[in-house]
């Protein structure tokens, strides 16, 4: 992801020549990331597939004035973040079981899950994951699996990096604790 | 997947049990998901993007859409028939539309009773009499102020009225009495200044029956004039003139 890459985009997506295609290529750039980013915190792929059509419609919309003051990939995991804690809240409205929560009906979709291995610590890694508060999930799976600086994501949750460090710290110990005690 | 280092020491400072843990994500993704999501999307924007153009012109007043003929004249025919359709649904029915969820829960209160209440509530329900709660009327208290007020008032005027015109009859008499007494002292004071050969001189010609002229003066002289004080009474006056005939006629005689 170079920036002479985004900017180039971004030029080929203001002409409106070159818009569809530039917008084709950004898609492509940038689709398994933000899928697998949506998809770690809604879990269902029904889910991740509807929430990234709808943030890149967002992007679609959006880019022509996009200012640049930032990297355009920051933008874009600050939309796809958005709208996954968008759709997590209103799926809590709709949910079944509203005084358990969120976390145990994200759970209870990862145990439905036809491959899923209780044995295996990656699925167990999943489940601990669900535990965390949503932000704090945000932040985990931007530093574990995305490997974002912290100052990069501080750009996008617009959180300091300390506060970011802190609650990165506290997460590792809390998914310790649960794949420990499982 | 190479992993940055910076990343996995950080983790393995904080846990050595997670850091182990590989950084997969479990989940699958159909076949061939990736490939055509791009064009999808794009179609999907597309697509969005005539709808709202649609809106716009809509917007402009300018019909798009065709409207079958009648429809209007019929349409609320043929909403109201629908309605006896739905009003024949149950609760359980409608409650199975809204929420599935709830229509399969349990419709059990868990609330509990103490033993044997429904059965003392009737005992107490049929011997117990509600007391009748005591209405006070306001409207009532205002009446009888009113009332006490209007008699206070009343009374005040006929006290007034009462003492105003004891006080003028009262003075009226002392009025009266003091003019009496006023004329009744200049008339005197101007008897005293008669002479009293004037006044044997009038009496002649006044002539009182049979009165004899040289003895008029000694009579005069000799009678006492009344007193101030009973000269007022005319009674007392008649009285004296009958008692000066009588001096007269025994005189005479």
């Amino acid at each position: 992801m170079t920036k002479t890459e985004d900017k180039e985009l971004l030029l080929l997506f203001r002409d409106p020549v070159t818009k569809e295609r530039a917008f084709t290529q950004l898609i492509k750039k940038y689709q398994e990331k933000l899928y697998w980013h949506i998809r770690r915190l809604v879990v269902e792929h029904e889910d991740a597939n509807d929430v990234l059509q709808n943030m890149f419609i967002k992007v679609w919309n959006s880019l022509e004035n996009f200012r640049e003051d930032s990297q355009l990939y920051t933008w874009l995991y600050r939309i796809a973040t958005n709208e996954s804690l968008t759709f997590l809240e209103q799926q809590k409205k709709r949910s079944a079981v509203p005084i358990l929560g969120e976390e145990s009906d994200l759970s209870n979709q990862i145990r439905a899950d036809k491959h899923f291995d209780a044995n295996r610590l990656e699925w167990k890694l999943q489940l601990a994951i669900q535990q965390l508060p949503e932000k704090q999930r945000v932040v985990f799976n931007l530093r574990y699996y995305d490997e974002m600086p912290y100052e990069e994501m501080s750009r996008v949750l617009e959180t300091s990096q300390g506060a970011l460090k802190a609650s990165y710290h506290h997460a590792v110990k809390k998914i310790e604790d649960f794949i420990i005690n499982h | 997947m190479r992993r940055d280092l910076n990343i996995v020491r950080e983790l393995e400072e904080i846990s050595t049990a997670v850091a182990s843990v590989p950084a997969e994500t479990p989940y699958r993704v159909p076949a061939g998901y990736f490939d055509t999501l791009p064009e999808v999307i794009l179609a999907n924007v597309i697509a969005r993007a005539s709808d709202e153009t649609a809106i716009v012109e809509l917007s402009g007043k300018q019909p798009v859409f065709e409207v079958p003929d009648g429809y209007f004249e019929g349409l609320a025919d043929e909403i109201l028939a629908k309605l006896p359709e739905q009003a024949e649904q149950t609760a359980a029915e409608e409650l199975g539309l809204l929420s599935p969820f709830l229509a399969s829960a349990p419709k059990n209160t868990p609330y509990q009773v103490p033993p044997h209440y429904f059965e003392t509530l009737k005992i107490d329900i049929t011997t117990e009499e509600q007391p009748v709660a005591k209405v006070v009327s306001m409207n009532r208290t205002r009446l009888w102020v009113r009332f006490a007020a209007a008699a206070a008032l009343l009374l005040m005027i006929t006290s007034s009225l009462y003492f105003f015109t004891e006080r003028k009859a009262g003075f009226d008499a002392v009025v009266k009495q003091g003019l009496k007494i006023n004329t009744e002292a200049k008339f005197e004071q101007s008897l005293a200044e008669v002479d009293n050969k004037d006044l044997v001189q009038y009496l002649k010609a006044t002539s009182i029956g049979g009165l004899e002229d040289d003895n008029l003066p000694a009579m005069v002289e000799s009678s006492s004039l009344p007193e101030e004080t009973e000269y007022l009474d005319e009674e007392f006056l008649d009285f004296y003139l009958e008692e000066l005939e009588k001096e007269v006629t025994t005189t005479i005689n």
